[in-house]
């Protein structure tokens, strides 16, 4: 009895583990409206890079066109935070035009602590290319 | 029984020990780039100021510091890690500190992003 209690014990610590490590997916919504930077593509890319890095998200997918971050998961006394999936897209609209659209995915563990970045990204990237 | 407890306590303990807090860093480079610097090389901080000595700019650097638990942090908790990038970036100090702090639930944010710079007089 001891021994089954045990290993169910450890099952449980196991599946929390997994099941906090879980993430889910951004997707591009062509109803959000896409914002417009008038800055060559390269530019807006290393932007939406560096608020990224600025607002706490880890680079996971470095693309031409794609940018996607994964905020670390911290444990609260009451809500802990972290765990959201920020995806960038990219789209050149003519010389030194970009569009941009930014999605934020909540997980289903702690979204108590999530919040939607999309704002955030988008102030830091337009003070990022006007500096 | 004892070791069921053990194994929850164990469990719970490592939980908040690993994740209450993160630290993210990162340099990127303007230019050219440089050798990183010697582990013991005291990189110099400017924080009002800039340096007299001749210098250019050669990489962006960020630290990132969140914690849990209302527990705030500030630019003396990032200068280990900001000094760190700085060496690796090649640079010999690092000036133009902007900070900026935030909050989400409980969990305190802090971001400091500077400019490393190199000196032109000493190469």
């Amino acid at each position: 009895m001891k021994k089954r209690a045990f290993v169910q014990m450890i099952l449980l610590c196991l599946a929390s583990a997994l099941v906090a490590g879980c993430a889910s997916t951004p997707v591009a919504r062509d109803v959000t409206p896409m914002t417009v930077f008038q800055q060559p593509i390269e530019r807006v890319q290393k932007a939406a890079v560096d608020a990224l890095v600025v607002t706490g998200f880890d680079v996971t997918k470095q693309e031409p066109t794609y940018v996607e971050g994964f905020r670390p998961r911290k444990v609260g006394l009451f809500v802990g935070s972290g765990g959201e999936t920020v995806g960038i897209w990219l789209a050149e609209q003519g010389r030194n035009k970009t569009g941009v659209r930014v999605d934020t995915a909540k997980s289903f563990v702690g979204i108590v602590g999530q919040k939607n970045w999309d704002t955030e990204i988008l102030n830091e990237m337009n003070k990022s290319l006007t500096q | 029984m004892n070791t069921i407890r053990s194994t929850l306590a164990l469990c719970l303990v490592a939980l908040f020990i690993v994740s209450c807090a993160t630290t993210q860093s990162r340099y990127s480079i303007l230019g050219n780039s440089y050798h990183p610097k010697p582990e013991e090389y005291d990189v110099q901080v400017f924080r009002d100021s800039a340096p007299q000595r001749p210098f250019v700019r050669i990489s962006r650097l960020d630290v990132h510091l969140e914690k849990t638990h209302f527990i705030g942090s500030s630019l003396d908790d990032a200068l280990p890690e900001l000094k760190k990038q700085a060496r690796l970036s090649g640079a010999d100090a690092i000036i133009d500190i902007r900070e900026s702090f935030s909050m989400v639930g409980e969990t305190r944010i802090y971001h400091v992003t500077v400019t490393g710079v190199r000196y032109t007089d000493s190469q």
